[in-house]
């Protein structure tokens, strides 16, 4: 496998793509979602409390700080930072849906209530893991790229002493 | 090191993947079954589901509900909680455990409960013989996916109709009579009973008729249980007791003491009925003897829910018990002596005499009954 360890130039393509995507998922299909139940299905108002609030509210700077993690290399520091700062607001996303959810059904005599604790505890594991690769991303590609700019110096230095 | 980290990442997006389709299609499962479906998911008994059966003081009740799992996985850990409340007081609660209800499968769970007699207080029992009541069934239903991926709690009411041991019983006032037999006068009353299917065997039932004098009758009646019956209740009724109850509309109460078993108590069932007197208020006023003539104005309602058809009799005695006069007017020549229900009956009954009386003995005969009312007047 190929592995480029170039530092490459801000990709604006990726962060916008990155951030669509993201909104997309968050914001638009939570927002729509609950639309559309609503519309078919007017008992379940009581499910959603201020869901689509914090989709909005949160979501929207998770897609914002998904496009920036994009934007930058692996390896900058940048990345890093916006890496971990999407995956602790991704986290307070998912709790703050999972708690404005009340999440049941209630029919004339029956009364449904639900919790879904293990899914919630394997998301933030996941989310958990992601920020772990991104503080392992930057510390194997900055000392590929300080180790690279090292040998671009050794060189130039080289070619200047023999000029 | 690179290598390694995107192991890790790959790694991370099937991990990614397992959860977004361990939560879809757990969430799926769910909404597809009990969310949109929770009659399917969860069948209540319906009336006819539930059997009464009665053994010596305790009623039982069977009856069952199933679960089913349509979903991809199984349910486990399966509580269920019942409350069964009537007449505002707990009568049961229970608490069953599921190992679990496989996936495409259903499971009947059984409900029995049952009531004892001797637990119950009087106001309990009463509810329970006579009267419609429901029995709540308060049911908390809890259950997992495997790995507590998704729990939920269902919590749902469900009712079962009683319908009462005597479910109907009903003494036919309105087409009550009193007539006239070889045994003496009898009040018969029609009655109606219907007791719980369930039922069996015969009940007694005592029967205690009380007026404004006081008790009037007793009697006894033997009745099928389990079916619906009908007949007529005759209580033999005294010579004073008669004519109370033909002259002097009143509150009649009846008593019915009633035994469905030899484990059972007496159950107390009573019943009142505004009486209506065929000669209600009957008057015999003024009463004179004048020019060769004797005369009395007589009055009276009849009171009773049916025609009355009158036959009049007048004998005229002289101070030494010697039969003087006579006279009869019967309903069939004077249709005045033909009664609706509630109307009032006035006359003056006339009869000319040739010796002078000392009193009158005047029997009223109801028609339809046989039955003969006398009243002894003094002439002046």
């Amino acid at each position: 496998m190929f592995i480029s360890v170039e530092r490459v130039e801000g990709n604006y393509v990726k962060a916008v793509l990155f951030f669509f995507v993201y909104f997309l998922f968050l914001v638009i299909f939570v927002y729509f979602g609950i639309y559309y139940l609503l519309n078919n299905y007017p008992k379940m108002d009581f499910i959603f409390e201020n869901t689509v609030f914090y989709a909005v509210i949160i979501g929207t700077p998770v897609a914002i700080l998904a496009g920036l993690t994009a934007y930058f290399s692996k390896g900058d520091i940048y990345r890093l930072i916006f890496g971990l700062s999407r995956v602790g607001l991704t986290i307070l996303y998912v709790f703050m849906i999972y708690k404005s959810l009340n999440i049941g059904w209630q029919e004339e005599d029956i009364f449904l209530q639900i919790t879904i604790p293990t899914i919630i505890i394997l998301l933030i594991i996941g989310f958990s893991l992601k920020g772990i690769y991104y503080f392992l991303e930057y510390k194997i590609y900055s000392k590929k790229y300080e180790r690279h700019n090292d040998k671009i110096d050794e060189n130039e230095f080289e070619k200047s002493s023999y000029y | 090191m690179v290598k390694k980290l995107e192991t890790f990442r790959i790694g991370l997006g099937v991990y990614s993947i397992i959860v977004i389709l361990l939560l879809s299609s757990s969430v799926y499962s769910f909404v597809s079954g009990p969310v949109m479906n929770p009659e399917e998911f969860i069948q209540v008994p319906e009336v006819e589901d539930v059997e009464w059966t009665i053994e010596g003081s305790t009623i039982y009740v069977d009856t069952s509900l199933t679960i089913s799992n349509s979903g991809f996985f199984d349910f486990n850990n399966i509580e269920l909680d019942f409350n069964m409340v009537a007449m505002n007081s707990s009568l049961m609660r229970k608490t069953k455990v599921i190992e679990k209800v496989p996936s495409g499968e259903s499971v009947e769970v059984p409900l029995n409960f049952s009531i004892d007699y001797n637990d119950l207080t009087e106001e309990e029992i009463e509810t329970l013989v006579f009267n419609q009541t429901m029995f709540d069934i308060t049911a908390s239903f809890s259950a997992e996916y495997p790995f507590s991926i998704m729990k939920f709690n269902l919590n749902f009411i469900d009712e079962i109709p009683w319908d009462g041991l005597i479910q109907e019983m009903d003494l036919k006032y309105e087409e009550a009579q009193i007539e006239d037999t070889e045994n003496g006068d009898i009040l018969s009353v029609p009655y109606e009973i219907q007791t719980a299917d369930f039922l069996s065997g015969d009940a007694v039932i005592e029967l205690i008729v009380e007026g404004e004098k006081g008790e009037y009758s007793t009697s006894e009646i033997t009745i099928p249980l389990g079916r619906y019956h009908s007949d007529d209740i005759t209580f033999n009724i005294g010579e004073n007791e008669i004519e109370e109850l033909l002259t002097n509309s009143q509150l009649l109460t009846v008593t019915a003491n009633i035994q469905l078993n030899e484990n059972f108590d007496f159950f107390e069932y009573i019943t009142t009925y505004d009486w209506g007197a065929p000669f209600n208020d009957l008057t015999l006023d003024n009463i004179r003897y004048y020019a060769g003539r004797a005369e009395g104005d007589l009055s009276f309602i009849n009171d009773s829910p049916q025609k009355l058809r009158m036959n009049l009799d007048i004998y005229i005695y002289d101070d030494s018990d010697n039969l003087i006069e006579s006279k009869s007017i019967s309903y069939t020549n004077d249709p005045t002596y033909i009664l609706e229900p509630g109307e009032e009956f006035q006359d003056t009954i006339s009869i000319q005499l040739d010796q002078i009386p000392e009193y009158a003995v005047i029997d009223f005969t109801e028609v339809n009954s046989g039955i003969t009312y006398r009243e002894v007047v003094s002439v002046y």
